[in-house]
């Protein structure tokens, strides 16, 4: 894998501010900072309807099989958790990862033509990113998507969408199992 | 008001959606700006249109929500502008870090309903900080121009937007999102910038900080984007009331004429089928889905079909559960009155 960008991943719109990968590594180094400098898969929710700075689900697991797991403080049980899960689960998450990963711009273009031509309409987006840092925390792997959960119920028949919402939910399971299980 | 956030989707430069949804309707786009959206039940007939609300029989936390659920009907029902409608801190009963359900679900009926955001919001792409601008499309140029003016007030009617498609009605000659200029309808309400007042180059959104500056403090349209923690949004503002009663004016676009109807919401219960369905489940935060049907095959008119919000899991979010009902002569065609 590169380790730069995906080039499938873009802007859409010229507006957008373009900001370095070096940007992203930085906003990562919390999270991700006690992990040994291996691979580290990343889950990100972020709920836009929130118009606060901290209004992101963030998950990592490292390659030792270390779960980190940060609650905005609207959530139920908000802070930061670190768990230690079995061995297995990251190597198992990340071929999720790669039999899930798409170009993230196609599936949105995708979903937003189709939804005109069926006249359907998802109103305040969420995003979920699946991601994949290097060695040196930089996006190996990427995929975003807008609004997962309700166009995937209003487009059951794509398969992208169901493959990530899949992903998405076995990210949850890691995640409520750490905290049903009280490790901290 | 700041609402920065630290995007780690700009940092990667990821696709956020685009806008072929937005408009102060849903559905109504730079290639369709004029498209009004309008309640299921209405066909193109006056009269009054029941649209019945209910919640899911498989949903979480029923009992919890059902007199949110109630006291949202009966606010859309009223239609009564509150100044200021906005409450936070100390200012409301919503503990600290808790997310008021009843204001989440009000601003998720009113897309349910056929309204969109009346700033730019998340589908516009745009950065946080950005998003209170006016609901527009990119024009020729393809891009949103953004400059807030002289009064440095995104969304404010100084602004200037370049050849932006705007998407937002406003009141002709006067361009104030927070007074109400009756009757709602085409006569007074006008998407055309050459029916701006002398002076502005932009619709002004009903947002608080513009609010503010025009002298209506702690004021919002609920449909306005963006919610926080402990802030208690369980009125209406001019806005809101506004733009579905420029909806209620029919397919001609002009009050007090046959195709004119009021929409009279009514809870029907614990039960599927009903034209919004309310639904507590799942890891997202709070959504309305629809379909569109044109009405009588004209491009401008679309009914919404098959409304259904969906709040999230109060396994997963801080929900406060307002349990005061509205005063009983305010709750009216709710099925639970007694």
């Amino acid at each position: 894998m590169s380790s730069s960008l995906p080039s499938s991943i873009k802007p859409l719109r010229s507006v957008r501010v373009p900001i370095l990968v070096a940007a992203f590594a930085c906003l990562m180094m919390g999270l991700v900072s006690g992990a040994a400098l291996g691979q580290s898969l990343i889950y990100e929710r972020q709920f836009v309807l929130i118009a606060e700075a901290d209004n992101t689900l963030r998950m990592a697991l490292d390659e030792n099989d270390r779960l980190t797991v940060e609650r905005p403080k609207f959530m139920t049980r908000p802070g930061r958790f670190e768990f230690q899960l079995p061995a297995g689960n990251h190597a198992r998450m990340a071929a999720e990862l790669a039999r899930a990963a798409l170009d993230s711009r196609t599936l949105d273009e995708d979903v937003q033509r189709r939804a005109v031509n069926e006249l359907r309409h998802v109103s305040d987006d969420e995003i979920s990113r699946f991601l994949e840092l290097d060695g040196q925390r930089q996006v190996s792997t990427g995929v975003e998507v807008i609004s997962l959960e309700p166009w995937a119920a209003q487009f059951p028949d794509d398969v992208r969408l169901a493959a990530l919402l899949q992903l998405e939910r076995d990210w949850y399971v890691l995640m409520n199992k750490a905290l049903s299980g009280g490790a901290r | 008001m700041s609402r920065l956030q630290v995007s780690i989707a700009a940092a990667l430069g990821l696709a956020l959606p685009g806008a072929a949804l937005a408009g102060a309707f849903i559905f109504a786009s730079g290639s369709n700006p004029n498209v009004i959206a309008h309640p299921t039940p209405y066909t193109g007939t006056g009269g009054d249109i029941t649209v019945r609300v209910c919640i899911a029989p498989g949903s979480e936390s029923i009992n919890d929500m059902l007199i949110s659920v109630q006291n949202a009907v009966a606010v859309w029902n009223q239609r009564q502008a509150a100044s200021p409608n906005v409450f936070l801190g100390p200012d409301n009963d919503i503990p600290a870090g808790q997310v008021d359900f009843e204001s989440t679900l009000l601003h998720e009926a009113g897309h349910c309903l056929g309204l969109a955001h009346p700033n730019e919001a998340t589908e516009s792409g745009l950065p946080a900080a950005d998003r209170d601008y006016t609901k527009t499309d990119p024009g020729p140029n393809g891009m949103r121009d953004l400059d807030p003016g002289a009064d440095g007030i995104r969304g404010s009617r100084d602004d200037l937007r370049g050849d932006d498609i705007n998407l937002h009605w406003f009141n002709i000659g006067i361009n104030n999102p927070f007074v109400a200029t009756p009757p709602f309808d085409a006569s007074n309400y006008s998407r055309d910038l050459a029916n701006l007042p002398p002076g502005d180059s932009f619709a002004a959104n009903a947002d608080r900080t513009v609010g503010g500056s025009l002298g209506f403090a702690n004021t919002e349209a609920v449909m306005q984007q963006g919610a926080f923690t402990d802030e208690d949004q369980r009125q209406l503002a001019v806005d809101d009331i506004a733009t579905l009663g420029l909806g209620m004016a029919g397919l001609d676009r002009t009050a007090g004429t046959a195709d004119d109807y009021r929409p009279v919401l009514v809870f029907d219960g614990v039960q599927s089928g009903c034209d919004i369905t309310v639904t507590v489940t799942g890891t997202s935060f709070a959504f309305c889905s629809v379909g569109g049907q044109n009405i009588g095959g004209n491009p401008n008119h679309v009914r919404v079909i098959n409304a259904n919000v969906q709040l999230g899991s109060a396994n997963s979010f801080n929900w406060f559960f307002n349990q005061q009902p509205l005063v009983q002569e305010e709750i009216f065609a709710d099925g639970f009155e007694s």
